[in-house]
Formats: C-alpha cells, structure tokens, sequence
C-alpha cells in the first residue's frame, strides 16, 4: 500500500491529484476512472465503483468476483484458468493445512453453522445456449450447470453484497503493499477479486488500489506526480526543476488518443504525458519504487483516477515512524482486521458475521472481554453520516458478532467496508502502530493492519 | 543518468548539507576536519557466545520450537479443535504468561563467557567476563537465548537479522561531533539517527564502501534520534548510556521498534569503519512484539524458536527494573555491530519546515 490521504468533500467532477503538504484541504474533485470498453454477455454491465473502480455486474446489479488460485505454504487453493470451479455445496469441518506451522486435521470453529462456498459464493451461471464473447467464456460446473469466465477464471457473485455494485464481499486489505497491483500478500488467503475492465491509461502507466483511492503510478511502481506551477496542458518546469522532476516522456510516434490523456511537446521532438491537462512527472528523490517522497515538496501531487470516499470528518491523520496513518479523533491509529480460515475453500473471518473466535485469539488471548479493551472499537457519534466505504455498524459487545435489531446495549462503531476498524491499547501517543502486522502472518491471515494512507517503507 | 546520480542531484537541490568528508576529500590532513564523521550501520548480530557442538553451553540440548512444542502439546494420534490447538497456541504468542509449563521445557545457556558491555559499572554475580578478559559484562540473553538455535552463530535467522539491504526502515546512522582526533579523544558526542538511503556497496553487493551518502530522515524518524556522550581512548570509543529506540524492520513490512534503556556503544574507530558492540537494557514487551510481528510462528520455526517460552526465560532472567514501578521490564543483551563510514546529510532548515505534520516531540521521546 503507498498511500497519502486527503480526508475532506469530494465533489464530482474532473481532477485527482493530492498533496501530502496540505492533508486536510481537499482541493481536489473527484473524477471517475476511465476503462478500456469490450464486448460483454447480455445483462453484464460496467458499475462505477467508489472502492474499485469499474467493476462489472450481472444482469442484477451483483458484483462480479474471480477467484484465482494461489499458492500458499503446503499447497494451493482456487480456480484454474480454464478449468471448473472448485468451489462447491461441500461444508468444510476441517482445516487442510496450507498455512504453517499448524498440521491440517483441525476442527474448524464454525462447523455447526458453516456455509459452503457455494453459499457464500453464489455462481454467476450462465443460460445453457449462453456464447462466449471477447475475453467472457463459459465453463461447465460440475453439477452441470453453466458457469461465466472472465479472462478464462469462473466467476461469482458474493452473498455479502446487499446493493448492486457494492465490493463488500471481496478483501484485498491483506495483500502485501509489494504485489502487484490487484493481487492478495503472499500469506494472505487466496482472496475473492472484483473483475473490471481495464483502466483506459497509456501502457507506461497502471493503476494501483490503494486505501486511499485509486493511483496512476507508472509500471515499474515508481510514483508520477503533477505541479501546481504548470498551466493546462503547459509545463512550466524549467532547468532548475528539471533537476528534481523528470517529465514522464511520451512516444514520438503512436501515443494513442484517450479520454483525459494529451501529450505536450516540451521541445522540439521531446513529448511529455499529460493526463487531464496536468503535465506528469517522477521525482528524483524517489529512491525505489513505492516512494513518495516528493509529495513532501510544497505544489507537488501525486495522481489518482479517482479517490476512495471521505473518511468520517472527526478522524485524524497521524506522522508515524512509518508513515501517515488515518487516527480516531484523539490521535489513536486505526487498524483493519484482516481474516481468512485455513480450509479448502478459504472463507472470510474477518467480518462480524463471521467466526470470531480467529480474532479472540490474537486481540485478547481468546476473551472478547480482552479484546474490548485491547484492541477496542472505535465509537460512531450519535448522528455520523456514512458513505461507500465507512459506515455505522451495531456490534454486540459479547459477542462480537452483528448486533440484533434493537439491542439495546449494542455499540455503534465506524465500519470500513462493512468491518469495524480498531484502535491499540498500547498507542499510548498520536503516531504510534504498535499493532502493525499484529497477529498471524503479519496481520496478513489472522490480525491488525494500520490505516496507512502513506506507507514509506514496504520492502521495495 | 542512473538512479543514483538523479538522487544525488535532487539532494543538492533539496537544500542539505554535507558532513563528515573522508580523508581523501579533506586534502588528506584529516579524517575529521570540521570534527565530525558519519557511520552507516551494515551488520548487526545477536552477540551470543556458543561453543562449536554447543555441549558446554547446552548440555541439556537446544531448545524446542513452536513445531516441537506443538507436537508434544497436541500428539497427532489425537483429534483437535483449532480453537484449542492452534488458535491457544497463537493466543500465547501474542498474549504470553509467566505461569511455568511443565510440559515444554526451556533451557538456559550455562556459558561462563558472554559478548557485551558493562551497562551498570559493576561486577555483579550474574555478570560474565567476555572473550576479552573484560569482567562486568552485562548480557543476560546470553543465558535466555544462548540455547535456542534462532540465535546461535549456525542460525538460519543469523542471515535475516543482518539483511540491512533489504528493508530501508531500518539503516541507522550514527554520527560522532566534536571530535578532535579519532585515536584519543576525551569528549565527543554520538547521535543516532534513521538514514533514508541504502548503504553503497562494490559491483558485487557484498562489500560495503566508505563514502556514500546518508540523509537522515527527519521527517518520519525523529523518535530514533539519540545523543551519547563519549570518549575515544586509544582508538575505541565508548559512551555513556542513554535510552534508545531502535528501529526494527522485519517480513512483510513489520515495523515494530524495540526499547534499549541504557544503551551504551564500544566500538573500535577507524576513518572507513567502526566495528563493535552496542549493548542495552531491551524491553521484554517490545521484544515480544518486534520478534512476532517481524517473524511469524512459522518462520520463528525455522530457527526453532517459540516465542512464548522465551518470553518467559527473558523474564526469568531480567535485570532491569522499571524506576518508576520497580517491575522487571528488561534485560540486558548486546548486538556485535559493524559500520561503514558515509557523509551523513542533514536536512536544511528550510526544508525541514516545508515538511508539514513532522512530530513536534523532541529528539528523545519515546514509546
């Protein structure tokens, strides 16, 4: 994750470019990612995901998920491109044993009330005349029926999202800040992905997700940034800042005409990318990719097609030793929780709908009662107003499951992505993560995360 | 113009300043002209004696992992829930007791011979002599570590504890002023502080050179800035204690900071390196926490190390108590350090304001 936050209104319209020197001023809009258009099935339409970006939906609105195969310590899990889905009405009992150092043969927690991965994960099932178009294709499942493909891997659509394009069911949250971009971490579990079509950027660039919206960064990884100095579609960076910035050079011939993207002529034969109308840039001070160091000079941005919904306004961004974190409103750092079971099917335990007893064990060494104090929730005021991603969530305190309708000691915390966020016991000071990478794996599999909204040192 | 050159541009441009020229930039009078010189640290161990078969040390054997300690606690003839196998197990890691368990024995290193520094300036009984003949050495994770192989010289983790490359949250700099001459001098000061730059290598990454370049990070690191007074006699310096937060990087981009009350250095001086010790109180609770957020149980495994049972050998052997409560936090432990001489680069004033959101805390705060 390589994240600087801007915690303010978005409105809708064009630009995207933030400034890690003026954090709380939001003068940016929020624009809407562009994609690359493509045939697709009857019914399946592009929803333009806060969270996401496009995502591609069926016919009702659901959200379209892949769910590649991956392998993890002892073995692999997931679907094959080109081959049927192995995710099924079976009920897993125990774990297998991907992870390490546990032996498979353990009686999962849930076995009473477990779903299968079929019910979590319903099939996108396709008509039995239904014919393959552009990259969509139809596989059988082996319980006869059809079953759409995107890009050759099956798809499904997840019992966790309510409304027509909601992501709630997919978790990229675990994934290593170095993977590429889309991909779950190397000891996460094999996660769920929303499909989309491809973002509409010249081939030097990609787009990573990250917490705080969705970064144009170039393909190598390193950050490009744009000027405040610059007029539209003029570079008024000159010797002097040349020095420090590097125009992000355009081909000669063959830059191919997009939406948002021109290409300036900063010579005689020397073109430079411009994307809606503000010239590109790398900084020098970037020592390896991931870095973002000249977000620190004053009117220096970074660049996203489009950013993540607000924060709640009472939270806070915080320095610490690692980067910038997003803060309750006393300084305290927010954490995710992150949760995937060793099964066979790699369900979700990260969710309150979910086995708590996972998060028992690495916030309070088994006691919810622990837990409440050690890694507890961090209260809604009455009255706060909830977006795409943050929103209110009743919890009951017992057990930390989803409050009944009506409880009455049910606590009403801030949820990201429908998962309550956390603060630290031990973050006795504003800027403090003492929780990062807290629990199994690195918080990966089994554990804590901080909010990063600029992650400077991630192994790159 | 490769990526170094650019950097080096963009720092000049920054607005920094330059310290500590080598001898051969200064004309050749010497290797501390402006009475300062920068070192980058580019080793760093876990200063544990160990005999080669260990039988002198260990005559009980070396200790059990969280694999072995598994097996004995939940034998594979038997039928187990996660949640009274796996997920207890993953409870006392992070959640560690004191309670004995007579089930998974731990073993003391028994040594007579420890690396270290003497951290108090007395001889106390459970103190060891080094391979030196220095008496007073405090290093009691000599005794809580010396027999679990994640910290004997033939670890596995021996490698990944010094893989200084390839995290950047974790480059320490020291930087010595108000130094006079590098062979005796009766007062300098030493100051630590996070670098922002990988230590320079030759063509083949083995071998680190003098005479790169360190910015230090004033931006994030501030928390890791500490002062020492010293002295240089005959060449080795050695300073006074003072606490220090020492930045500790681990797998998947664990960051988790490990308190040393006390810390002093010993190190032997020369224009292109210094080569020593650096030893502390550290604080058990931070250890705990830097060792599994930086190495999952899986990877503890490999070195067969079972935190939980540590944690209580290093609590069973503390020597340090906290002034205010009189609780037993830490214990003393040493690292056997190595550092190469750089240019250390100080953010101007100018810059330093520009960076919004910098923590307004002193130098010397800590967590």
């Amino acid at each position: 994750m390589r994240h600087l936050r801007l915690i303010g209104v978005l409105t809708a319209a064009a630009c995207v470019f933030t400034s890690g020197a003026v954090l709380a001023q939001a003068k940016q809009e929020a624009g809407v990612e562009r994609y690359v258009r493509e045939p697709t099935p009857p019914g399946v339409k592009v929803f333009p995901s806060k969270l996401d970006g496009p995502v591609y939906t069926d016919e009702s609105g659901r959200t379209l998920y892949q769910w590649p195969r991956k392998e993890l310590r002892n073995g692999g899990t997931g679907d094959m491109k080109g081959a049927a889905s192995i995710c099924d009405n079976t009920k897993a009992t125990e774990n297998i044993g991907l992870m390490s150092p546990y032996p498979p043969g353990l009686a999962l927690p849930d076995v009473a009330t477990r779903q299968s991965c079929e019910q979590m994960w319903p099939p996108a099932v396709a008509a039995a005349d239904a014919k393959p178009v552009g990259k969509w294709t139809v596989l059988k499942r082996k319980d006869g029926r059809n079953q759409w493909a995107y890009d050759g891997f099956v798809l499904y659509t997840s019992s966790m999202d309510k409304k027509p394009g909601d992501t709630i069911g997919g978790n990229n949250l675990g994934r290593s800040s170095n993977s590429p971009p889309g991909s779950p971490g190397g000891d996460a579990p094999v996660a769920r992905v929303p499909i989309g079509p491809s973002p509409d950027v010249p081939g030097q660039f990609v787009v990573e997700q990250t917490l705080v919206g969705r970064q144009l960064i170039l393909s190598t990884l390193f950050s490009v940034y744009t000027w405040d100095g610059d007029r539209p579609n003029k570079s008024n960076c000159d010797e002097a800042c040349l020095k420090s910035w590097q125009p992000v050079l355009a081909p000669q011939i063959g830059a191919a005409t997009r939406e948002e993207w021109s290409v300036i002529e900063r010579s005689p034969g020397v073109k430079q990318w411009a994307y809606r109308g503000r010239p590109l840039y790398t900084y020098v001070g970037d020592p390896s990719p991931g870095y973002q160091h000249g977000v620190d000079v004053p009117g220096w941005n970074l660049v996203f097609t489009q950013l993540a919904p607000s924060a709640p306004a009472e939270f806070t961004q915080q320095v610490s030793a690692a980067g910038i974190v997003l803060a309750d409103s006393k300084g305290k750092t927010l954490y995710i929780y992150n949760c995937g079971d060793d099964a066979a099917d790699q369900l979700a335990c990260d969710h309150p709908d979910t086995p708590q007893e996972y998060r028992y064990a690495v916030c309070g060494g088994g006691s919810q009662a622990k837990c409440l104090t050690t890694f507890p929730y961090v209260l809604a005021q009455a009255g706060a107003k909830s977006n795409e991603a943050w929103t209110v969530k009743a919890i009951d305190p017992a057990t930390g499951k989803s409050a009944a309708p009506g409880q009455a000691d049910a606590l009403q915390v801030w949820a990201y992505r429908d998962r309550p966020v956390f603060t630290f016991v031990r973050d006795e000071r504003p800027g403090m993560i003492k929780a990062q990478n807290w629990g199994e794996f690195y918080g990966q599999r089994n554990g804590y995360k901080a909010f990063f909204l600029r992650e400077e040192f991630q192994g790159r | 113009m490769t990526l170094q050159a650019k950097r080096l541009i963009g720092l000049a441009l920054a607005g920094t300043c330059l310290s500590a020229p080598v001898l051969a930039a200064s004309g050749g009078t010497s290797p501390v002209p402006d009475r300062r010189i920068g070192y980058v640290m580019t080793s760093e161990y876990k200063a544990i004696w160990d005999s080669p078969d260990g039988k002198l040390e260990c005559p009980q054997g070396i200790n059990n992992g969280p694999r072995e300690e598994f097996k004995i606690l939940f034998p594979d003839d038997k039928k187990f829930t996660i949640l009274e196998s796996q997920l207890a197990r993953e409870s006392e890691v992070w959640f560690p007791k004191l309670t004995p368990q007579e089930k998974l024995p731990y073993y003391d290193s028994v040594a007579k011979t420890a690396f270290g520094v003497d951290l108090n300036d007395k001889v106390d009984a459970n103190d060891y002599t080094d391979p030196d003949g220095n008496k007073g050495i405090d290093n009691q994770t000599q005794r809580a570590w010396g027999c679990t192989a994640n910290y004997r010289s033939t670890s596995y983790n021996l490698g990944a504890f010094n893989n200084w490359r390839k995290y950047s949250y974790n480059i320490i700099v020291i930087e010595l002023t108000e130094v006079d001459d590098l062979i005796n001098d009766p007062e300098i000061v030493l100051t630590t502080y996070r670098g922002m730059d990988r230590p320079m290598t030759d063509a083949t990454g083995a071998t680190y050179l003098p005479g790169g370049t360190q910015r230090v990070d004033m931006r994030f690191g501030r928390q890791f800035v500490q002062k020492f007074k010293g002295k240089i006699v005959d060449g080795v310096l050695t300073t006074d204690g003072a606490d220090y937060v020492m930045p500790s990087a681990g797998n998947g981009s664990s960051v988790a900071d490990v308190r040393y009350y006390g810390t002093r250095w010993r190190l032997n001086l020369t224009p292109d390196r210094a080569n020593g010790i650096m030893g502390g109180y550290m604080n058990i609770e931070d250890w705990n926490s830097a060792a599994n957020q930086g190495r999952s149980t899986h990877h503890q495994a490999y070195g067969q190390a079972a935190t939980p049972s540590i944690y209580r050998a290093l609590h069973r052997n503390a020597d340090y108590a906290d002034p205010k409560t009189g609780e037993m936090i830490a214990i003393s432990t040493a690292f056997k350090v190595g550092l190469t001489q750089v240019f250390v680069e100080h953010p101007s004033s100018e810059v330093a304001a520009n960076v919004s959101g910098a923590p307004a805390t002193a130098s010397a705060s800590r967590e």
